[in-house]
């Protein structure tokens, strides 16, 4: 496998990622930004503030949701200043929607007012359930990308040891195997995490469309288990890996030191 | 006189050494080596590894697996929060 080769394909992959998600962010919640500051003189009920009470508590539930989802964003390594500022951009506009409905529905005085705004809560969280999937994958694959760039460097070391092995007359197929077998199986990582990526990034909330939720939960699962198979990619690769240092350790080609395999 | 035209002798022979810059060594110590050393930036890695991409030694691989298996172990809790956001459970609303 062609180390060189891969790395273009990551680059090609962090090209492709940077985009794509923005897109999804960009999406409205659906959340009234308005508030109602007229107070009728009706006097609430039990079940008003039983729904005050659930709302809120939802409210919050998705506000610190996504509070923690903006700060993985934040962490990602493989987008741009510019890619994560969009996405805090977007996430605190909407997390101050939610902090606005939430400041309607404790000052709603009407019963009819108060279930109507208690009810966008429930139309909201089908773009909140789209997006929340979306961006713990795309920072995922993410993640996936900056471990296979690390192996891939890796790789190159191990290139110049084996190499080195060689020259001292040692045999080094087996590790050349394990090498190109390394190759691949970062390969395969980067093409699940594209994938995960290519096939969630784009969708866009289903507006009450059973179909276009069926399609969306169904795309979502799929990219989950790309970014699973990603994950097995990386383990398997790190294990050839150790099969390398082994087998450089059992070669000896550098006497005065011990090679430390985990 | 011959003192006197020693010592002409011997001042211009000096001031001759110190234009051709023969002394300068000596009136202005040059950094040795190590200080030049101490000051190159050192060699960066372009693949995230925490050595340098040329440093191929045991103790720099044992480094750079280690922040691989940092990374990997990372990669599961972002997938485990895959799986959360996707079984996300909304409370439960009264109306």
């Amino acid at each position: 496998m062609n180390i060189s080769t891969e790395r273009a394909g990551i680059a090609f992959l962090l090209g492709a990622s940077m985009l794509l998600p923005s897109l999804v962010f960009a999406q409205d919640l659906g959340v009234s930004a308005s508030v109602n500051a007229q107070a009728t003189t009706s006097v609430r009920t039990t079940l008003m503030q039983n729904a005050v009470t659930r709302a809120g508590q939802e409210i919050d539930r998705r506000i610190a949701a996504l509070q923690r989802l903006n700060a993985r964003i934040q962490e990602m390594r493989k987008v741009t200043a510019e890619f994560k500022q969009n996405l805090n951009t977007n996430i605190q506009n909407q997390v101050s929607g939610l902090t606005t409905l939430r400041a309607k529905i404790e000052a709603d005085t009407d019963a009819a007012t108060l279930k109507a705004d208690v009810q966008t809560i429930g139309a909201a969280y089908r773009v909140f359930m789209l997006i929340m999937p979306q961006a713990a994958i795309a920072a995922a694959a993410d993640r996936v990308v900056v471990a296979v760039d690390m192996l891939v460097g890796i790789g190159n070391k191990l290139q110049a040891r084996i190499d080195a092995a060689a020259q001292t007359g040692a045999d080094g197929t087996a590790l050349k195997a394990a090498l190109t077998d390394l190759g691949a199986k970062l390969s395969t990582a980067q093409t699940e995490a594209q994938a995960a990526v290519t096939g969630s990034a784009a969708l866009a909330p289903d507006n009450g469309d059973a179909k276009v939720m069926a399609s969306n939960t169904s795309a979502l699962k799929a990219a989950r288990t790309h970014v699973q198979d990603a994950h097995a990619a990386l383990i398997a690769a790190r294990k050839d890996v150790t099969t390398i240092l082994q087998g450089l350790r059992s070669i000896n080609v550098n006497a005065t030191t011990t090679v430390q395999v985990q | 006189m011959k003192w006197i035209i020693g010592i002409i002798v011997i001042v211009a022979a000096a001031g001759a050494l110190w234009w051709s810059g023969f002394l300068q060594p000596w009136i202005f110590p040059q950094p040795s080596t190590s200080d030049t050393q101490a000051q190159a930036p050192a060699p960066q890695s372009t693949s995230g590894l925490p050595t340098a991409d040329t440093d191929t030694s045991d103790s720099a691989l044992v480094q750079d697996t280690a922040a691989v298996d940092a990374e990997l172990q990372a990669l599961g809790s972002d997938s485990a929060s895959v799986d959360q956001s996707l079984n996300d459970k909304p409370v439960e609303q009264a109306y």
